[in-house]
């Protein structure tokens, strides 16, 4: 095996690393690799596959050997910077990226790069100066698009509306150059429920599952909006059994009274239900059942919930003492949601903090 | 309609002679013609004594009045492919059946021949063909005319080009893949004469697709040797190569080997790698690859006749759309997990060479539902294992047990879980064409959805 023999395995590598066969272009290029340790173009595709298969720090010692070897390279440098953001060690993650940025200040991808690592560092100002900049050089690339909203909106941060408007803007350029960008959707759906829109979030996200049904980030947020919709039904239902209270006492029912209570809570369901199904788009019961899967205790909530609201709306047309017997238990119905939302959010933080 | 109207009431009209059965059935049938079950029970008869022929055109009629009746259609099947009702196989006579062996019984319609072979010499005619062919063999005259220089053809092809023994027969239990290979498949590719009055052209292919190690592969083979022909089976790596074009020129040489070698089954394995989604591919190079796969199984340069194209991919939904159009894979199969009596052939399989000891390979059948043919190997591998290394702890070799393929088993769990798990999402969210229905009614079914 020589020079020109790695050059052909490298190829291959790379064509089957194209394909996202990780670990078969990682079995394709290991013998050069054992062969040359410090060959560039092999040492940038096992970290690629190493990267990609979510072993950082195997990739980090490859990436190292092959920089250290090439000082000229900036691919190297580039992706140990992604390993350090994957490590969770922005500071190296930041120095790698600009010395990728000094070797290839024309390379979009090198600015990209540093934009996540100051990301990452939670340097904003200067990671949306490096993402305008990878605009900059490219237009027409969607990454860079995704990356300056990325930097603009950054995940656990809360922007102004006009960073988010700005973000908008970019996730859309983005989607006019790549259609069927599935991770374009999913940011857009992220402004949608950062702006409290939740049936435009539920839509934008909806398309990004139809884009790439294997992508979870987009099922999650959607699992998130319907977590989120169950919080605001709960709220008008407790509102509304609240003020049904003073219309059913021990003597009195006034009936007139609590048909309007009803047809406000009839009104907002059908509203919701038929919003919804328009942001679904025909996928409603695919992904209330994915947030089923995803968020037990979210869906028993929603379930306490459509029991409680079902018996609330009973009331109106059941005689007296069952009008009478049903209200407790529609308060009993939204006591268990609300335990049930408690037990929920302690879980969320728990996990979050695992 | 009428051919086959007049060749069923000919067929048995010869049968009434012999069969006072098929007699009293022929006459309610000519009573009752709208009466598909009636028809479809003297099919069964006529199927039985032998004559297929009379059974095709009674079960073509039976699908006439009612297009989706499955009886109708699997009978079709059987009858197409020669196999009488006594004969079919059940799923241990099938898994236990010997490798290139046929399922032919005394008495029963010889299965159809491959549709591409040489024809035989006329008995009749008082020349002695054989002698004739001894006297010239070695013998290769030059042709009279040569037109331009000779094209240059490899010395040896680059492909393997097999001869496959391997039938339907041999797949341990999955009937319900088998009777769909061979209606939607098999049975218009070895029927020349019905294939020529349907006017079904000997082109396109065939995509299966399902959880990894659940023996595509094998039942390629199989579909190959059912045909009679070649066989080649393609990797990712053997098209994939480092110079631009030189990818596309390893696909065209591929095609011009089975051209060839004409009839062939050219199985391409994971062909969502080959053929994937243009949308998906960054660079240019790849996307020239898809282009050149669809170009050949279009045969814009050459013909295709006598060239089924398999495909296998465990990622149909990354598998280009195009690919999926008339004339390439327009026929998708979904090859699922061993079902039970497939799991029982697979463990007698990979167990008969060890040295077992009160092994009920049904019992271990039962309790691995969802297994794939891989997993139930590697249970074997690990029981072997164990046992192994009991006897090189205690000094004394003992026999494989049941204990110990339940003791791999709690620690095997199923390796087709994660695939279900990627397949759910495509089911739910983007099966609007209904191209994984029947995934969707199998994950149904077993509750996986």
């Amino acid at each position: 095996m020589g020079p020109g023999d790695f050059h052909a395995i490298v190829a291959k590598a790379d064509a089957l690393n194209e394909l996202g066969r990780w670990d078969d272009a990682l079995r394709v290029v290991t013998p050069v690799l054992t062969a040359e340790p410090e060959h560039l173009g092999a040492g940038v595709t096992a970290g690629v596959c190493l990267l990609n298969t979510g072993r950082a720090m195997e990739a980090r010692e490859v990436l190292q050997r092959v920089a250290l070897a090439h000082p000229r390279a900036s691919d190297p440098l580039r992706l140990l910077s992604y390993a350090a953001v994957q490590l969770r060690e922005s500071g190296t993650a930041v120095e790698c990226a600009r010395q990728a940025v000094e070797l290839s200040p024309w390379s979009v991808d090198t600015h990209i790069q540093l934009s996540v690592a100051l990301t990452s560092a939670r340097d904003r100002p200067a990671a949306v100066a490096a993402a305008r900049r990878a605009v900059e050089i490219a237009p027409a690339s969607a990454a860079a698009h995704l990356a300056l909203a990325d930097a603009l909106f950054p995940e656990g941060a809360k922007p102004s509306e006009a960073e988010l408007a700005e973000a908008e803007h970019h996730v859309r350029e983005a989607l006019v150059l790549a259609p069927g960008n599935a991770i374009a959707h999913n940011e857009l759906g992220r402004i949608a429920m950062a702006r409290g829109q939740h049936f435009a979030a539920a839509s934008a996200l909806t398309s990004a599952v139809v884009s790439d049904p294997r992508q979870q980030v987009a099922l999650a947020n959607i699992s998130m909006v319907f977590g989120q919709l169950v919080f605001r039904a709960h709220y008008v239902v407790f509102v509304l059994w609240l003020v049904s209270r003073f219309t059913v006492t021990s003597t009195t029912v006034e009936r007139s009274a609590l048909w309007v209570l009803e047809a406000v809570g009839l009104a907002v369901l059908a509203w919701t239900v038929l919003r919804l199904r328009t942001a679904a788009r025909g996928r409603t019961r695919g992904l209330l059942r994915d947030f089923a899967r995803r968020d037990p205790l979210g869906a028993a909530w929603g379930g306490s919930l459509a029991v409680g609201g079902s018996a609330f709306l009973l009331m109106g047309i059941t005689p007296d003492p069952v009008t009478r017997a049903l209200v407790p238990f529609v308060g009993a119905c939204l006591v268990v949601g609300m335990v049930l939302s408690w037990i929920r959010v302690r879980w969320f933080a728990k996990r979050r903090q695992r | 309609m009428l051919i086959g109207a007049f060749a069923a009431g000919r067929a048995a009209y010869d049968h009434v002679m012999t069969n006072p059965l098929i007699a009293s059935l022929t006459r309610a049938v000519e009573a009752a013609p709208e009466d598909v079950a009636l028809r479809l029970h003297l099919a069964e008869l006529l199927l039985a004594e032998g004559d297929g022929d009379a059974a095709v055109g009674h079960c073509a009629m039976a699908l006439q009045r009612d297009p989706g009746n499955a009886q109708a259609r699997a009978l079709m099947g059987r009858a197409l492919h020669g196999i009488p009702d006594a004969v079919v196989p059940s799923s241990e006579a099938v898994a236990a059946t010997p490798e290139g062996e046929s399922p032919a019984e005394p008495g029963a319609t010889p299965p159809a021949q491959p549709p591409v072979q040489p024809t035989a010499p006329d008995a009749g005619s008082g020349f002695d063909w054989a002698a004739a062919e001894s006297e010239v063999e070695g013998f290769a005259p030059e042709p009279m005319f040569v037109e331009g220089g000779k094209e240059e053809q490899p010395a040896v092809d680059a492909w393997d080009v097999e001869r496959t023994t391997v039938r339907l027969a041999d797949v341990g239990g999955m009937t319900e893949v088998k009777d769909r290979i061979i209606t939607s498949f098999l049975a218009p590719m070895q029927n020349p004469e019905l294939r020529k009055l349907y006017g079904k052209s000997l082109r396109g292919g065939i995509l299966l697709y399902g959880p990894p190690g659940c023996g595509k592969t094998f039942i390629g083979r199989a579909i190959a040797g059912e045909l009679g022909a070649h066989f080649i089976d393609v990797g990712l790596s053997d098209i994939l190569d480092m110079y631009i074009g030189q990818s596309e020129r390893n696909l065209h040489e591929l095609f011009e080997v089975a051209r060839r070698n004409a009839p062939v089954v050219i199985f391409l394995d994971e062909v969502d790698a080959l053929g994937q989604k243009r949308s998906l591919t960054r660079h240019s190079a790849m996307r020239s690859t898809v282009n050149q796969l669809l170009s050949e199984l279009d045969g814009v340069s050459a013909n295709n006749e006598g060239i089924y194209v398999i495909g296998a991919t465990n990622q149909p939904w990354d598998v280009d759309p195009a690919l999926r159009r008339p004339g390439r894979f327009d026929r998708t199969l979904l090859v699922l997990p061993p079902d039970q009596p497939a799991r029982e052939a697979i463990f007698r399989y990979h167990l008969r060479d060890r040295p077992i000891e009160g092994i009920d390979p049904a019992a271990l059948a039962k309790v691995t539902d969802g297994y794939s043919g891989a997993d139930i190997e590697h249970v074997c591998e690990g029981a072997a294992e164990r046992a192994m290394m009991d006897g090189i702890r205690t000094g004394k070799v003992r026999m494989i047990g049941m204990a110990d393929l339940y003791a791999v088993l709690r620690e095997v769990r199923p390796s087709t879980g994660p695939w279900f798990d990627s397949a759910r999402n495509v089911v739910q969210f983007a099966n609007a064409d209904g191209t994984y229905d029947d995934l969707r009614a199998y994950m149904k079914r077993t509750k996986k959805l």
